[in-house]
This record gives structure tokens, sequence and C-alpha cells, in this order.
């Protein structure tokens, strides 16, 4: 994660896009190849400094003993956390809105798809249970039911999955206004947990591999929902790229196989690395996804 | 539909697209009567700005009539004539409330993009690369207009396109320049770069109640319509060495405000010039800011730099000493176009402004290629190209 294992990568940013990126590479803002971030990359650097976070902060106490590890099975990022279970991630954004009213909507659990990009549905069960329906990479779905186990009015919620679901899991999100009149900060933690030790790759399935980017994009769609009305997109304009198969420029759209870049946590933390070295980064190597299909998300 | 597409360093070609659609409730679709280059779009041409993809739409000076509005929009209608800011913004966040629209929270879809470049997003552009938004531009036939219900201005009858054209961008870019100069009664500005944009600054100085404005470059036709047309006492930096000659002109003691009006794409034959040009040929360094240690050398005690042109990465060499022992101030950014519309067209409509006179070419969007070619390379004296679908 430091400056010194940047590598320069050949960026996409169109025929003269290394520019940039050699540019920057060198020394203390050797933290992207902007032209051509992969979020597996991304989400696995930050991972990785989220572990030395967690441990410096105390907040990785309980998950002291992880050793964690990434690895690359076949070209897809996993990370894979030997003998232990737990993954905690948490995020905040500030809301242009009053609590009582992102309470009210983050209550009515159904709205959540709404702004969680990997929720298919969730719906209401008997008394405090909801039934979830997530996406699984690939297609498919993975469901499971959970619970309210606590709820103060305007201040907070939270949930937790139970007894039987593939990926043990619970979240709590808190609302506390922001002082003159500055909106509300919403505060969020997911935990995961899985039992036998393969938590990396039952997570995949719930947060397709980066369970810290996704909660700081659901976040950021929420408060996209309450502050705008609406999720800013792309998807669907136009662009002269039908024949993009025949240009040479088109080539560093995919891409080679390449470095993932290293990328400083900005916030958050994922799990406790007892020595606190964050390897994941490093060795976060991957094939990076097609630049046009991000900037699509 | 026809487009200026972007597929790499010197190439833009004119390609039929599919028309745009309503995506999102806030947007709207406008038809394009007058849309120009802007020297942003030369930092995109000449392959200064990272995150630009093949086939990319270009252009974020436009203005047109709607014919479609999304359900999210309740103060347009179809056939109304609009101006279209080039930044996109949601008008309801922290930042849109306080009128810093250029900062927008909620515009731009690839925010994480430019968290990792800048710590935090600035709004969405139109046609203005990936990290700022990805979003198609209004050098086209049609346009797509997320936000339109915030992100528009209706133009009654009486101004002709050309004359309104530029309050969508460098109009109001040039305004903000001189607003944060906070010009003061017998005050002296300077102006690197007589562009569009420094010939705009030279008039809003004006009609802000400057002194004296003074504006250097070296290409003789600016030079001669700043000096003629805008009214500026002008400077050729190839005949002269601008910094002496700039504590000539102010009794010794500097320029109480320097603006840089050129941005990232500095020329010069200075040491340090050349420098930048080896530096960033090599990539080592993504920007080359001769013009920004110029001004920061140039500018008096305790003054003001004000920065309308365009930064995106790293600098090289800057001279922070000189401008922190001198105690500068700096202001700097994309403008906060929403703003200055309505005061601005009402400079217009009272004949305070007419910025039209720097329009020196008059283009199809067939000549597009053509157009960027005669742009950038100042050919025929070109100052600012305006395009018609
Ligand atoms: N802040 C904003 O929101 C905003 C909006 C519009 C444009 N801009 C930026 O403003 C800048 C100017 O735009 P423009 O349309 O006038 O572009 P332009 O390229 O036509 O003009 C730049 C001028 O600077 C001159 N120049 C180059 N090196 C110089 C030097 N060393 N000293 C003095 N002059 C020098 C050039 O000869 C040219 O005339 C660009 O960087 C553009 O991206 C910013
Ligand atoms: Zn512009
Ligand atoms: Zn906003």
């Amino acid at each position: 994660m430091d400056g010194s294992g940047a590598v320069v990568p050949r960026g996409a940013a169109g025929r003269d896009p290394g520019r940039w990126t050699a540019a920057l590479s060198g020394g203390a803002l050797a933290l992207y190849g902007v032209s051509r971030i992969s979020l597996n990359g991304m989400g696995l650097a930050v991972l990785g400094s989220g572990l030395a976070y967690g441990s410096t902060t105390g907040r990785g106490r309980r998950l002291r003993g992880l050793g964690a590890r990434v690895a690359r099975p076949a070209g897809k990022l996993v990370a894979r956390l030997p003998g232990k279970r737990r993954v905690m991630v948490r995020h905040s954004v500030a809301i242009n809105s009053s609590p009582e009213t992102l309470y009210r909507y983050w209550r009515d659990f159904t709205n959540l798809p709404r702004f969680m990009d990997h929720l298919v549905s969730v719906q209401p069960g008997e008394g405090n249970r909801w039934h979830w329906v997530d996406k699984a990479p690939g297609g498919g779905t993975v469901e499971w039911d959970a619970e309210i186990v606590k709820e103060e009015p305007n201040e907070l919620i939270a949930w937790r999955s139970l007894p039987g679901a593939d990926v043990a899991n619970s979240g709590i999100v808190r609302f506390k206004a922001l002082p003159a009149g500055r909106g509300t900060e919403v505060h969020v933690t997911l935990e995961y947990d899985a039992p036998g030790g393969q938590l990396g790759a039952a997570l995949a399935k719930l947060t397709g591999d980066e369970p810290q980017q996704q909660v700081t994009e659901d976040l950021r769609h929420f408060k996209q929902i309450m502050e705008a009305g609406e999720i800013p997109t792309t998807k669907g304009q136009s662009a002269g790229r039908r024949d993009v198969g025949l240009h040479k420029v088109a080539e560093p759209l995919v891409g080679d196989a390449g470095p993932g870049v290293d990328m400083p946590a900005s916030h958050g933390e994922s799990t406790g690395s007892p020595d606190g070295s964050a390897t994941a980064g490093a060795q976060a190597a991957t094939a990076p996804r097609d630049v046009a299909r991000e900037a699509q998300r | 539909m026809k487009a200026v597409c972007w597929y790499g360093k010197n190439d833009v070609r004119v390609e039929t697209v599919p028309d745009p659609q309503i995506i999102n409730p806030r947007d709207a679709v406008v038809k394009i009567s007058l849309t120009a280059i802007c020297g942003s779009d030369r930092h995109l041409y000449d392959g200064y700005v990272p995150s630009m993809q093949p086939g990319d739409i270009l252009g974020h000076e436009f203005m047109g009539e709607v014919v479609d509005v999304g359900p999210g929009v309740d103060n347009l209608r179809r056939g109304d004539r609009i101006l279209v800011p080039f930044n996109i913004s949601c008008g309801r966040c922290f930042f849109c409330r306080r009128e810093l629209w250029s900062l927008c929270d909620n515009s731009n879809p690839n925010a994480w993009m430019a968290e990792k470049l800048y710590g935090y997003s600035p709004a969405g552009l139109f046609g203005y690369s990936h990290i700022l938004g990805g979003y198609a531009g209004g050098q086209a036939e049609y346009v797509r207009v997320p936000f339109a219900d915030v992100g528009h201005l209706k133009i009654p009858e009486g101004p002709t396109d050309e004359q309104v054209l530029f309050v969508t961008d460098i109009l109001p870019t040039a305004y903000q320049a001189v607003e944060q100069c906070e010009i003061h009664p017998g005050d002296t500005v300077a102006i690197w770069g007589c562009g569009p944009v420094g010939q705009l600054i030279i008039k809003c100085a004006q009609l802000l109640g400057a002194e004296r404005v003074i504006a250097i470059d070296n290409v003789p036709e600016r030079l001669r319509m700043a000096k003629e047309q805008a009214g500026a006492e002008v400077v050729d930096f190839d005949r002269v060495h601008v910094l002496e000659t700039l504590k000539e002109m102010t009794a010794g003691q500097g320029p109480d405000a320097c603006i840089d009006a050129v941005g990232l794409e500095a020329h010069g034959a200075s040491l340090d010039a050349i420098y930048d040009r080896v530096k960033a040929a090599g990539f080592l360094a993504t920007d080359r800011p001769h013009v920004l240690r110029e001004a920061i050398q140039a500018c008096r005690k305790g003054g003001i730099l004000s920065i309308p042109g365009v930064y995106g990465g790293v600098l090289d060499k800057l001279n922070l000493g000189a401008a922190f022992n001198k105690a500068l101030t700096f202001k700097m950014g994309q403008t906060h176009v929403h703003k200055y519309l309505r005061p601005l067209l009402e400079r217009i409509e009272r004949g305070e402004i007419d910025p039209s006179f720097i329009i020196t070419h008059r283009l199809h969007l067939d000549d597009a290629p053509h157009a960027y070619e005669v742009f950038k390379n100042r050919q025929d004296g070109c100052v600012k190209v305006v395009m018609r679908p």
C-alpha cells in the first residue's frame, strides 16, 4: 500500500492516458490509476487498509487472530479469512434531511432494494421479521430471514439474520442530527459471520467481493434518493461506441491483466489483522474490469 | 442523431448515434440550436484529461429547445428555449444549497473515481470525462439534461442565441473569476490568457470596477481583440519579460489581483516552461503550471490569485513559498454557473455586456473535426467557434 509498490498501469484514458497514472504513481499520490481502477482491486485495497485501521483503533479487537489474507483463485478475487468468521464494515454519510424522514424511509425495509444494489427485495414477514432476497453472482438468489432486534424512533434500527442463513449478518443504522441545519449523519455498521471459515467466499455471494465499497455506494445511493429524489446515471445514454471494437483505441477499455490499484482506505474498516499489516492491496492483482461497465454502474 | 464523439488525442468525429431519451424523472431532452467549443475541450482534444473513453460525446456549452421532459420536471415544457449550465447539479444538497453548484454531491455517477483522485467528488459535467460523470455532451443534435428542473434558464424573445450562449459557461466563468478578485477602487487586474475566457474576463473586470486591466498572451489576433474590442492594456509575452513589465506598469507594486485564464496547457519559452513540457511529455507531471508560477510571482503582496484555468492533476515545482510569504489568497474551481444565469442574462438584456464579440468562426456541426483543428492551432485568427447542428 505504499508508493514504492505502485505499478504504472497503462491506463484506459484514451490514447495517451499513461501521462496521469505515471505521473501520479511515483509519490504520495501513488494511490490510483484512475483510468483503470478496478473496483475489485479497490475493494481489496480498502479491505487491506481496513485491517490496519481496525487493529490500531481497537475496533479490531473482536477480530483479532484472523490472519487475513487475500487469495485469487482462478482470477476471481475472494477475501479468504482462514479459521475465522467475521467481517465488519462501517460507513457514514451526511444527508440534507431530517432524522425523522430518513428513519421513516429506512424503517420500511421494502425500500432498501432501491438503494442497495445487491438486494432484489425485502418483504415483511410475521411480527418483526423480514424476508431478504439478494442477487447471487452469476445469476440466482440468496435468501434469508432477519428480525429487527432494536429500534429507537428517529435514532436507530438494528437487525440480525435468523439462524439458518448462509451468511449470518447483522446491521445497525443510526441517525443523528447535525448542528446548524446541516442535516443528518447516517452511520451504518454491517457485520457478516460465516461458520466454517470460508467467510470470504460466502460473503462474495452477498456483496460481490467488496463489502466496504458496497456499503459506500449503497449509502451514497440512499443520500441521492433522499436529497435529489433519484440516483444519477448514464446508463442508457448515447455514445459513439457501436463500432468501438473497430477502433484501435478501444483496446484500453478492457485492458489486459494488470495490477489492481493500490488505494488507501478513505473510511471504515473491514476486519482486523493481528499485526496490522495491510497485505491485501499489494496482492490484489486482478483482471481489471471493463472500465466502461464500471463507469455505467 | 449526429454527435461529436471523442476517439482519442486529436481525433474527434461526427458520428450517428442513438437519440437521447429521458432516463431519470428530473431529465429533459433538448434539441440543440447552438453549441460551442470551449478551451476546456482543448484539454480533452490534446489528451490531457484522463478517463475519457472512445465514443464519448463532447460539448458542454449549448442551448436549444426542450423536446421532452421527465415526470419530475414541472417547470419546463416542450418548446421552451433554454440555456443549460455546464455543471450538472441536484439543487438540494449541502453544496447546491450554498450556491456551490459545481460541487454538487449527487450528480456524479462515478463519484468513487473522483474520490480516489480528489478525496471528494465534484459535480458531474457534460461531456467531460468519466471521472466527472461520463455524461454525454451537447455538441450534438440532441442532449439529455439531468436535473433539468434546476439546470436551465429560460430565454425570452429578444436576445439572439449568440448573445446568450456563453452564459452556459465562459461568461459566468469570467464573471466568477473577477468576482473572486474582490476588486477595490483603483485596483489593477492582470490576466494571463486572451482566449475566449480571458476576453470576457477583461469585460467583466471593467464591469466590476477595475481601474486597469492588463492582458497577457502571445497570439497577435487575440492580443488585438483584447486591446481593441475588450479594451485592455496588453502584454505580449514573446516580446517582453512579463514580470518586469508588470512591475513597471504597476509602480513597482504588482497587480492587486492576478487571473490565470490559461490553465494546464500553458505555453512559454522560459526555462521553467520548457522544463514543464519535458516533464509532461515524459509523463512525469500532468499539468504545466508555468502561468500559475508567473502569476504567483507577479502578484502584489496580500493580493488575490484567481484561477479559472483548469488544472486536473499534480503540479511540479510550484513556488508556494512566494505565495505564502506574500500572503496571497487563492480562489479557484469550476464555475458555479447556476448562480450566475439570471444576473448575467439581465446584464445582457440591459446591454451592459455582449459576449458575442469573441465569435470568430460559425460552422456546421458536421465540420467539428475541422473546427477542433482550427481552434487548437488558432488558425485564421480563431478565438471562438460556435456550431449549428
Ligand atoms: N473554471 C471553469 O469553470 C472554466 C470554464 C471554462 C473554461 N475554463 C478554462 O479556462 C482556460 C481558458 O479557456 P479558453 O477557452 O480561453 O482557452 P484557450 O485555449 O482558447 O485560451 C488560452 C489562451 O492562453 C494563452 N496562453 C498560453 N500560454 C500562455 C502564457 N504562458 N501566458 C499567457 N497566455 C498564455 C494561449 O495563447 C491562449 O490564447 C482553459 O483552461 C479552460 O479549460 C475553465
Ligand atoms: Zn468550458
Ligand atoms: Zn447538489
